[in-house]
């Protein structure tokens, strides 16, 4: 890498940390620390929101994803301006008006205890693991692709984000935050005007999405009605809207962003800016990825975008050979055919070269599943590394840096929210509930700078070891989805449904767990077919059933405890 | 007991049209939808 992309690379991390830092190195207690003394704007607010949801492997797999299957993956995120809603006018009122520091706080004086610890745990749990995540993934694509090692990578990011979260808690959370999406949109677009500078002169833009569109890229609606279908108008507006609603509306690495604003106005404004830039945002994402496929139409991209482990056999590598030499050949066709095409191209022209764009495909699925059969590490999904593979080979020098950066603000973005709440739930659900219940400011503000710390070790410590286990990626984004039906269900409960009490919830919410666990396990075993955006619903949808039932019963048995007495 | 969030009064220092606001998002969903579903069909292969 070029001196002026490491410059570029440091000098915008340095800047956005220190300054962070600097701002808010007067926070000497623990409200101050955990809600930033409520000082937020909506632009702060909505731009924190989005840049705790977007993380490095959202920029880096995005684009990878658009690339290979077009842009339906937009629909999503159609779920979340109404998930937007609902909580701007249910939620926030009431934990504005309690004044909670975390979400699950509520769940003690709306329920009980019992609840409050069980939901806490669940988060405590499932975004423990993510933190650890959220560090590895980027650095495992960055350590392959620029050789950097792979440990020193993990410990510089989550080293950063322990610094200025300790020091600044959520306000500097939230301000380095609002400048590392700004780095992250600037970048993009730069990029996104870099991809189409890559065109051939002869070759226009609208030229660009017109191919795109031939070759099946540009289908970002399906109306389709199959629930088992991942992405369709259908599971977004659904599923969509319950995993965001669980997300954004009960998961504290939300919930602590808009609790921090200096008004429920502000909060509320900046959750509207979340639901109307969002899809936007999702697209252009998407489209650069669309737009990266039609410039390898022209630049001859690698066969695989990841390396194998192992050494070869010569007869392993002459099979492989044989493939790539096949590939070569095609690719050279299709780019004169794609050349060629006249001005104002007719079906019958595109004809030949989707039929090439497929045999590319099957020789790029066969030369992954020969290199599986090798080397038993190889991973055959490449689409996370195919992004980063166009920046560095195709971008200018300084940019590569830049988009370097957006890739390290939106790790350090997302980490540092996820320690943040980790730290406060920790603190709030669970220090000060069982250990200290007597308020000492001073000792309470250290406790949580001490979890802060805690958390980011154990982040730093799950990254460094998620090498080791194979399918831990998949594990964490599974438990995700695991558990926010069921918190969703308790929250939808305490919102909506009055009458329900305490025990009927905690029941309601245990058999709802072990319901999407068994769905889950239908799901590995072949049994039956469903979308993981589907576990929300019916997780949330049977804690609600349950706990009614069991309210319902409760209600009965006391009112003939009456009429006996 | 925790009030109803469905009876909590608007506060008084808060006039702005809050049911507007969530209209206006909707109805930038439903747009949005209907750009993408027309991009869609034109860029079909």
């Amino acid at each position: 890498m070029n001196w002026l992309d490491w410059a570029v690379l440091f000098l915008t991390l340095l800047t956005i940390v220190l300054y962070g830092s600097w701002k808010t190195r007067k926070n000497n207690n623990l409200e101050g620390y955990l809600k930033g003394n409520n000082s937020e704007n909506w632009m702060t607010i909505g731009l924190s929101i989005m840049a705790t949801q977007a993380s490095a492997i959202t920029f880096l797999s995005t684009p990878g994803q658009a690339y290979e299957e077009g842009m339906g993956f937009a629909q999503f995120y159609f779920g979340l301006p109404l998930a937007m809603i609902i909580i701007s006018a249910f939620f926030l009122p009431i934990y504005y008006r309690l004044k909670v520091y975390t979400a699950y706080e509520y769940l003690e004086r709306r329920f009980d205890g019992r609840v409050r610890a069980f939901t806490a745990l669940l988060f405590l749990l499932s975004r423990g693991l993510a933190a650890g995540i959220t560090i590895y993934a980027p650095s495992i694509i960055l350590s392959t692709l620029l050789g950097w090692n792979l440990e020193l990578t993990c410990v510089m990011i989550g080293g950063f984000v322990i610094f200025y979260t300790v020091s600044g808690g959520s306000r500097a959370v939230s301000l380095t935050q609002k400048w590392q999406m700004m780095i992250i949109m600037g970048g993009m677009i730069t990029a996104a005007f870099f991809v189409v500078q890559s065109f051939p002169d002869t070759f226009a833009f609208s030229d660009g999405v017109n191919l795109a569109g031939s070759l099946g890229k540009m289908e970002i609606i399906d109306l389709s009605p199959e629930l088992d279908n991942r992405y369709t108008l259908l599971s977004g507006l659904t599923g969509g809207l319950f995993l965001s609603l669980s997300y954004f509306g009960t998961d504290q690495s939300q919930v602590q962003r808009y609790l921090g604003g200096k008004s429920l106005k502000a909060s509320r404004i900046g959750l509207m800016f979340n639901g109307l830039v969002k899809i936007p945002m999702q697209i252009l994402i998407l489209f650069i990825g669309v737009m990266v496929f039609i410039s390898f139409q022209f630049n001859k991209p690698p066969i695989v975008f990841n390396h194998h482990t192992v050494d070869l056999t010569p007869t392993e590598q002459a099979e492989l050979d044989e493939i790539e030499k096949a590939y070569d050949v095609n690719f050279e066709e299709k780019r004169l055919a794609i050349i060629n095409l006249p001005e104002y191209p007719t079906d019958r022209d595109y004809a030949p070269i989707q039929s090439m764009q497929r045999y590319q495909d099957t020789l790029r699925a066969n030369y992954k599943q020969k290199l599986a059969s090798f080397d038993e590490d190889y991973e055959d999904k490449d689409g996370d590394y195919i992004f980063l593979t166009f920046v560095l080979d195709h971008l200018p020098v300084g940019l590569i840096g830049l988009l370097l950066a957006v890739i390290f603000s939106a790790a350090m973005s997302s980490t540092a929210g996820e320690l943040n709440a980790l730290a406060s739930t920790t603190t709030i659900d669970f220090y000060k509930k069982f250990i200290a219940k007597s308020d000492d400011d001073k000792r309470d503000l250290n406790v949580g700078k001490l979890l802060t710390v805690a958390w980011g070790v154990m982040a730093i410590f799950i990254a460094l070891i998620a090498g080791l286990f194979d399918n831990l990626i998949e594990l964490v984004n599974i438990l995700g989805s695991l558990f926010y039906g069921t918190i969703l269900g308790v929250f939808l409960l305490a919102f909506f449904f009055k009458w329900v009490k305490g025990t009927a919830a905690f029941i309601g919410g245990i058999v709802g767990q072990i319901v999407v666990l068994g769905i889950h396990l239908m799901v590995v075993w072949g049994k039956i077919e469903l979308s993981y955006l589907m576990y929300n619903i019916i997780g949330s949808g049977v804690v609600l059933l349950v706990a009614m039932f069991i309210q319902a019963m409760i209600g009965s048995k006391k009112n003939k405890e009456l009429i006996d007495t | 007991m925790i009030e109803d969030p469905l009876d909590s009064k608007k506060p008084k220092d808060d006039p702005t049209n809050w049911n507007g606001w969530y209209m206006g998002l909707i109805a930038a969903l439903a747009l949005q939808i209907i750009v993408y579903l027309l991009i869609t069909n034109m860029y079909k292969p």
